[in-house]
């Protein structure tokens, strides 16, 4: 565990002076989702789910991106992925266009960059022994040089890689019913690493998953990430795990990235109302820590149909504190670096501060908050 | 008077001012299928004052919801079995009493909230037909002050707008709305005790925080005695008084969200607090319960945490301890707390000193 | 590093015996007991289809000399005979005086193969359609379906008629090919929508993440998970066939009874003497095509607990 957390404590030191070569890159990923409707289906609007994203990810670290559901986080990583067709924009890999890539040339890049999903039960075909789950894409990505067609020489390997996951070589002749939620989480990532990637989307990897087993897949992602120098892109709901597991964060809000940051600086100052908000309503389970809450009005609007100007400002506590100003619904706010790496997508970010917080706390109604928004 | 007890042999109409409002004893809830029995639920014993706030905690499969169930009469009989125990509330045996007898206690009484309001709630009527109805079934009141009363009732749980709201079918709200609207009905009928079953883990984190301040908000507002079962120590630290920790059926540690929380009493609680990522733990490893819950048709011999348990020794295996006082006054179902245990407690509090240093934050 | 000890699961959570997840259809079947009772049944009206004319002193086409009387009785043979009457166990038939258990052994055959060839035919070519139209989707699946949508908007007997204007009167095969013309849109309406929900499960995109090709995944993902309704429903239709194939003799656009017995037919000729008291000539087909579709039922609805991933313990 020292090796990870050394080497850790290394790659954060790099992250803070940007001296890291980019691994993953996306400039101005779009990704709508056409919505069909009238006699004849015909396309009646869209739904925008990924709208405008660009970003960077540094080769070796945890990105973690974060929102609620319906930001796009998922259908991002999807989009990254190519299990999405882009609308727009482009996503490199090493500066190689992902987006144009086909044939053998996007069979090869998928090794390259592989997924973990959500869903420990959906994610392995039933009918499948653990073998073949895990062996049927080194039977796709099988050429000469790797002999991955050969049946011993993918056994080796998918017996290496179930151990490398903490699971007995011998369990590789059973069944996924035959596992409890986070053993086949487990083999989920043996799936994934078994093609030796670099770059790996976890799609909340552990949010299906019990606090305690949730917690044995983090320390093997983690040893994961140190044995085999990987890249994480970390997408999930729950603050407290991204927190925890990843170096940088990206807050999403309907299909927009609104804040970027290192962990420990948008854990400590936060710049996005929306940010502020999504970490005061982490509910924390000490209870000497009776902090007001800033509780946010209403729902997530409908990405099909998403507020003018700043899509949050609806919601938004800071627009209110500040009567209202005409900017914050007419003209979309740019991500822009306020410090060092530390970009926020707000008009007014400057005017977030931890007084302006507490301010907002203590005036707000707790009960009156189911409020239209749109 | 303690939230948490163990039952007692007295008789329960005995002492009127200090009865508790639901006072669960033995019970036993057992599953029998194809492959055996489960006994999902074997032995609890807990109690909630009038007005007291209690939360029922543990991982999936620990029989946390199937003892809420229990206590509704909501369990499919067969293949389920109450196979033991009482449920006293408000002086009556509730595994007593007829079938429509026990729909009067259920949505009147007795309210439920539900995970997944999309499932609890018919998508063929509107979200005013089915408060209404709630209304008409418990209260002697006509059509008209019933669909008057749902409407108070959505603007109580801070629905805005709720004279067009009444109007909607369920599907035309968001989840956040539809769990309001869950409360509005549960709290329709002005229960005495409100049973939540994980109401916030199908809801986005901002939601959450509404709906978690909402309860808060109403609980103190109308006194009623609320029963929170979660998966989620966090989401209990801050809306109830006291804690019940299940695993495997039974209850292992009990007693105030403080004692609980700040000085966890039994090895898998203070590995429950250990597993919650955090800020603080940052670069370092999370420290886990080793293995996975035990299968239910294999039960280990003795405690059932026994496998898992860092401190256990040969007691362990050999018998089940019984919940058992600890220094802090809460109860834990360990052997640390015997008197054979006392050498090996030193141990167990140093490393829960360091459990808590690094929780929270 | 690899993961400490202390991560690894424990191994008392994984079953001893590994099954899969027929193994497991099957353990679960075997504990249905009406359904068991059913498939039993059915098999022992199978093997008297398969077997049975060998063993029977008669022909099913040998028509006998015509009796005055049924022997030992004054009862006029024309009308048929009693049951175990002069090694006629079920009796025999009016008019042409066969042994109705001949007929009702070598009617099996042609009820039975009708039945099972129809939905099989029907099964096979709705999953190829279906299967087409859920995974690709787009035009190909409008044009497909549409097909679909005439086809089963289509009389049946008014089919069987212009086929037999066609093809000729009474031609079983001409029976068995349009049963399964208007059978198999049905069943691609089901596999396409399977295909469709399927498409888009998890382990799919997973498979498509490593780089599995489409073909693969149609057949090694998709299908294998689609075969358990498919099974179900083509269980079923082969009742709905036997007493299809039944109703369309017994009002006479079936298959011809002087060459080939079937229950229907058999039954379409008893209609005429079912009030002179010869009971017997319409009960036994009868209580066959009941048996055999009861039997056939259970079994189906046996199927469906048993393949139901949803149905584990």
């Amino acid at each position: 565990m020292t090796d990870a957390s050394s080497r850790l404590a290394e790659t954060s030191a790099a992250a803070a002076t940007g001296a890291r070569p980019v691994l993953l890159e996306t400039l101005n990923l779009k990704k709508y989702f056409p919505i069909m409707g009238g006699l004849l289906r015909h396309q009646v609007g869209s739904v925008y789910a990924v709208d405008d994203v660009s970003l960077q990810i540094y080769k070796g670290e945890t990105f973690g991106l974060v929102g609620e559901s319906g930001c796009g986080k998922t259908t991002f990583g999807r989009t990254i992925l190519r299990l999405e067709k882009a609308t727009g924009g482009s996503v490199s890999m090493d500066g190689q266009d992902v987006l144009a890539l086909h044939g053998d040339a996007l069979k090869r890049m998928r090794r390259r960059m592989q997924v973990i999903f959500q869903d420990p039960y959906g994610s392995l075909n039933p009918r499948m022994p653990i073998s073949d789950i895990i062996g049927e894409g080194l039977l796709a990505q099988g050429d000469k040089a790797n002999g991955w067609r050969k049946r011993s020489i993918r056994d080796q390997r998918v017996g290496d890689y179930l151990e490398a996951v903490g699971l007995r070589r011998d369990y590789s002749r059973r069944y996924p019913h035959e596992f409890s939620g986070g053993q086949r989480q487990r083999i989920g990532i043996a799936r994934a690493l078994a093609l030796g990637p670099e770059f790996v989307v976890c799609d909340e990897p552990v949010s299906a998953l019990d606090v305690s087993i949730q917690s044995q897949i983090l320390n093997l992602l983690s040893d994961l990430r140190a044995e085999f120098n990987l890249t994480y892109l970390f997408i999930a709901h729950n603050l407290s795990v991204v927190q925890y597991f990843c170096e940088r964060i990206g807050v999403m809000y309907l299909g927009k990235i609104v804040e970027v940051a290192a962990t420990d600086v948008l854990y400590a100052t936060p710049q996005h109302p929306y940010s502020v908000a999504l970490l005061s309503a982490i509910p924390v389970p000490d209870p000497r820590v009776r902090t007001k809450r800033l509780v946010l009005k209403g729902d997530v609007p409908s990405p099909a149909n998403p507020p003018s100007g700043c899509r949050f400002h609806t919601r938004c506590w800071l627009r209110e504190r500040l009567g209202n100003p005409a900017e914050c619904s007419t003209t979309e706010p740019p991500l822009r670096e306020l410090a060092g790496g530390h970009l926020a997508a707000c008009h007014f970010a400057e005017q977030v501060t931890a007084q302006a917080v507490q301010e907002a706390a203590a005036t707000q109604s707790v009960i009156e908050t189911a409020v239209d928004v749109d | 008077m303690t939230a948490i007890s163990p039952a007692g042999g007295a008789d329960p109409g005995a002492t009127v001012p200090d009865r508790p409002l639901l006072d669960v004893r033995g019970l036993r809830t057992y599953f029998h299928v194809m492959d055996g029995t489960v006994k999902a639920v074997d032995g609890v014993d807990f109690s909630i004052p009038p007005g007291g706030t209690v939360g029922l905690v543990g991982e999936s499969g620990c029989g946390k919801s199937v003892t809420a169930h229990s206590i509704m009469r909501l369990i499919d009989i067969p293949p389920g079995e109450i196979a033991g125990g009482e449920i006293w509330f408000d002086g009556r045996d509730l595994l007593k009493l007829s079938d429509s007898e026990m729909r009067h206690v259920r949505g009147g009484e007795i309210a439920m909230v539900f995970q997944e309001p999309m499932t609890s709630l018919n998508p063929v009527f509107t979200i005013g037909d089915q408060i209404s109805e709630a209304i008409l079934l418990h209260n002697d009141v006509n059509k008209k002050e019933a669909a008057e009363r749902a409407i108070e009732s959505l603007k109580a749980v801070g629905v805005s707008a709720p004279e067009r709201r009444v109007k909607q079918y369920p599907h035309e709200l968001s989840g956040g709305m539809r769990q309001r609207a869950m409360i509005a009905m549960a709290l329709s009928c002005n229960p005495k005790l409100v049973i939540a079953d994980e109401p916030t883990t199908a809801l986005d984190v901002t939601i959450q925080a509404q709906i978690l301040e909402l309860i808060k908000a109403l609980q103190a507002r109308t006194g009623t005695a609320l029963l929170l079962i979660t998966h989620d120590l966090a989401v209990v630290a801050e809306t109830v008084q006291t804690i019940a920790v299940m695993y495997a059926g039974r209850i292992v540690e009990a007693g105030t969200v403080d004692q609980v929380l700040l000085a966890p009493q039994h090895p898998y609680t203070q590995g429950l607090l250990n597993s919650i990522p955090g800020v603080k733990k940052r670069g370092r490893a999370l420290s886990v319960i080793k293995g996975v819950v035990p299968n239910p048709f294999r039960l280990p011999p003795g405690c059932k945490f026994q496998p898992r348990c860092p401190y256990a020794w040969e007691a362990c295996s050999a018998s089940e301890p019984e919940l058992l006082p600890a220094p802090n006054g809460a109860k834990s179902r360990c052997y640390l707390h015997s008197p054979e245990g006392a050498g090996r407690r030193e141990a167990f509090e140093k490393s829960v000193a360091a459990t808590m240093e690094s929780v929270g934050g | 590093m690899t993961p400490t000890a202390s991560d690894a699961p424990a191994d008392f959570e994984v079953a001893l015996v590994s099954l899969n997840q027929w193994q497991l259809a099957w353990r679960r079947f075997r504990r249905h007991k009406l359904a068991m009772f059913g498939a039993g049944l059915f098999l022992t009206f199978v093997a008297i289809a398969a077997f049975g004319p060998f063993i029977l002193p008669y022909e099913a086409t040998n028509v006998p000399y015509p009796l005055k009387f049924c022997p030992g009785t004054t009862i006029s043979a024309n009308l048929g005979c009693p049951p175990f009457n002069d090694g006629h166990i079920l009796g025999t038939v009016g008019g042409t005086q066969e042994d109705l258990l001949t007929l009702v052994v070598n009617g099996a055959r042609l009820s039975l193969t009708i039945g099972i060839g129809a939905a099989a035919f029907a099964s096979v070519l709705g999953a190829i359609v279906g299967g087409i139209s859920g995974y690709f989707g787009g035009w190909v699946d409008t044009i497909l379906m549409r097909i679909v949508d005439v086809l089963l908007s289509m009389p049946l007997l008014f089919v069987i008629i212009v086929f037999a204007k066609v093809f000729g009167y009474g031609d079983w095969r001409v029976i068995l090919l349009v049963f399964a013309l208007l059978g198999w849109p049905g069943i691609a309406r089901l596999v396409r929508s399977l295909f469709l929900t399927l498409r888009t499960e998890v382990f799919v995109d997973a498979a498509r993440a490593v780089g599995v090709s489409d073909l693969r995944i149609i057949f090694r993902h998709i299908l294998p998970n689609a075969m358990s309704p498919i099974i179900v429903v083509t269980t079923l239709s082969v009742a709905a066939f036997i007493v299809t194939e039944a109703f369309v003799s017994y009002i006479g656009y079936g298959v011809n009874a002087a060459y080939n017995p079937t229950w229907g037919n058999i039954l379409s000729n008893a209609q005429n003497d079912i009030l002179v008291g010869n009971w017997w000539w319409p009960l036994f087909p009868g209580l066959a095509i009941v048996l055999t579709v009861l039997g056939i039922n259970f079994m189906g609805d046996g199927l469906r607990d048993a393949l139901d991933p949803r149905s584990r313990e």
